[in-house]
């Protein structure tokens, strides 16, 4: 039976969970899904791959689950995204073969996940092609500070978080990020003729 | 691209928000004197607000977890750090064995076979002892044979009263006895066969002092026939018994002063020459005096404990030849085993540390 749960209590859900409760892990997994897919299809930039690594690092995650000792487990779980993705990136050695204007619009037409339903024609036109310009910057960008970025950045984690999905020091997560910036500033600055004018550098 | 400015990274924490409030305080000072640090500031925080507006992708499907999937979990990423810290520990084990057996093996190879086996120095010192006083023996035989008449008439003066005496008590003693005491080469060498070294070369002193206390005239006696000239060669000493005795007392004196002065000689070239002059001397007619035929018995004698002494100097040098080489074995043999131990080990820590190194380069982040 499915555990309902009114408020979101994700010490409970986790605590359900490593006693073996394996719908409150599927609650957590719901929560967190689209996080940790957005991550994997960073590092990987294929979507095949991203949901083969989310799949997987799902499924590892409840594994692990007994050597949780808490703290933030959204980073956790990042974490294990993260891992899985370089693990398959090393052992098939995979590169960025696909890029994301190969599917364009294509993948983007048979989704409508990825177009906002509340915003306006104009806008979502706008965030499609902001959001293409700042992929292309990112697969541009050094593995670990394409990572920092994302963390931080996209996802909203906290230099703290950051650093614990990562598996570094805070020292070395500003420092990332900071060179993650400067660099994605100056690939966009390449390119704001494809930004939005509102973000044109 | 545009290259990264020194303080990137307070640039960053200032657009976060993550600078203390006095840090902030001087960043913004600053930035009002500095145009280029404003546009940087501003260009970085267009950046964030782009990546915070970049909307996320959403999933393709949910990831729920079946049953199914759980019961082909595989091994969690936590214990990722297990293998590694094992490694390190593994590393870190085999490097200080590898520094106590390297120690071990050192402190072995600084040992000599000497200090290995010889923990008073006693048999090392009696064997050098012995060997020293064989070398002295033939050196004096050799001494008494070439040294030249003024030479000899100085120690033959110096020696009267010393050596007086046992010519005197010669005509007290059996002529064993006289072979005992008087000829100072034989005798040392006989003795120096199972003896000290420093008793050899002063035994022959203490009959002389000894038997000098009771004879007056035929020391006088003694002291003539010594100050007549002599020659150097063998056949004018031998005749006299006086004469006889004393180039053998003059000999073991000389023989002492040798000793003391040059120490510890080559005996083959002793051995050699001894052997030569003593065949002269065993031809020597025979004397009127009971004592010449002691005395030519002393040259064959000395013949005989010469090759005697030759020998057991001889078996003396081979003894610690063997037993240096024994000792030298022994010691490299302690040392092998802990000597491979430690190759062993350096290789394995090579080894350990590298495969260490490997593991941690491979975790992202």
């Amino acid at each position: 039976m499915t555990a309902t749960v009114d408020t979101w209590d994700e010490s409970a859900l986790v605590t359900a969970a490593q006693r073996g409760s394996l719908d409150a892990f599927n609650e957590l997994i719901l929560h967190y899904q689209t996080q940790v897919y957005n991550l994997a299809y960073h590092i990987m930039h294929d979507p095949a791959a991203a949901d083969d690594a989310t799949q997987e690092a799902f499924i590892s995650a409840y594994g692990a689950l007994k050597h949780f000792r808490g703290g933030s487990f959204r980073a956790w779980l990042l974490r294990i995204v993260s891992n899985a993705c370089y693990d398959e990136l090393r052992r098939h050695k995979r590169r960025p073969k696909v890029s994301w204007e190969d599917f364009g619009d294509m993948e983007e037409e048979a989704n409508p996940h990825l177009v906002d339903p509340g915003a306006r024609p104009e806008e979502s036109l706008q965030q499609m092609e902001l959001r293409k310009a700042l992929e292309r910057a990112i697969t541009k960008l050094p593995e670990h500070h394409r990572t920092a970025i994302v963390l931080v950045d996209s996802l909203g984690l906290s230099y703290e978080e950051a650093a614990e999905a990562m598996g570094v020091a805070l020292g070395t997560v500003k420092s990332r990020l900071a060179r993650a910036r400067g660099e994605m500033q100056a690939l966009l600055q390449e390119e704001q003729e494809l930004l939005p004018t509102r973000y044109r550098l | 691209m545009r290259q990264r400015s020194p303080n990137a990274v307070e640039i960053s924490a200032y657009v976060d928000g993550m600078l203390s409030p006095r840090d902030v305080a001087a960043f913004e000072s600053r930035m009002a004197e500095d145009a280029a640090l404003r546009q940087r500031v501003d260009e970085t925080r267009q950046v964030v607000a782009m990546m915070r507006a970049m909307p996320l992708r959403e999933t393709p499907r949910n990831y729920l977890i079946t049953p199914s999937m759980v019961a082909e979990t595989r091994p969690s990423p936590a214990p990722r750090r297990a293998p590694l810290f094992a490694m390190r520990l593994a590393t870190s084990l085999v490097a200080l064995a590898f520094v106590v057996t390297s120690g071990l093996t050192l402190l072995q190879g600084g040992m000599t076979p000497q200090m290995a086996l010889a923990p008073g120095g006693a048999p090392q010192e009696a064997l050098v002892e012995e060997f020293v006083a064989s070398t002295v023996e033939v050196e004096a035989e050799v001494a008494a044979l070439e040294a030249p008449a003024p030479a000899e008439d100085a120690l033959s003066l110096k020696s009267t009263e010393a050596e007086a005496t046992p010519v005197a008590a010669q005509g007290t003693l059996t002529p064993e006895e006289e072979l005992a005491l008087a000829p100072m080469p034989a005798e040392g060498e006989a003795t120096g066969m199972g003896g000290g070294g420093e008793e050899i070369v002063e035994a022959p002193a203490e009959p002389a002092e000894e038997s000098g206390v009771g004879g007056g005239p035929e020391e006088e006696a003694d002291a003539a026939a010594r100050s007549a000239p002599r020659t150097e060669t063998p056949e004018t000493e031998a005749p006299a018994a006086p004469e006889a005795e004393a180039p053998a007392e003059e000999v073991a004196i000389a023989a002492t002063e040798i000793a003391d002065t040059e120490g510890a000689m080559a005996v083959a070239e002793a051995e050699e020459e001894v052997a030569e002059e003593v065949q002269p001397l065993a031809a020597m007619p025979p004397s009127p005096d009971g004592e010449i035929n002691a005395e030519e018995e002393a040259p064959g004698g000395v013949a005989a404990l010469d090759m005697a002494d030759d020998e057991a100097s001889a078996r003396t040098l081979e003894t610690q030849d063997a037993e240096s080489g024994e000792m030298a074995r022994e010691s490299r043999a302690l040392s092998r085993p802990t000597a491979r131990w430690a190759i062993g080990l350096g290789v394995a820590t090579a080894l350990l540390a590298a495969i260490t190194l490997w593991l941690s380069r491979r975790r992202p982040g």
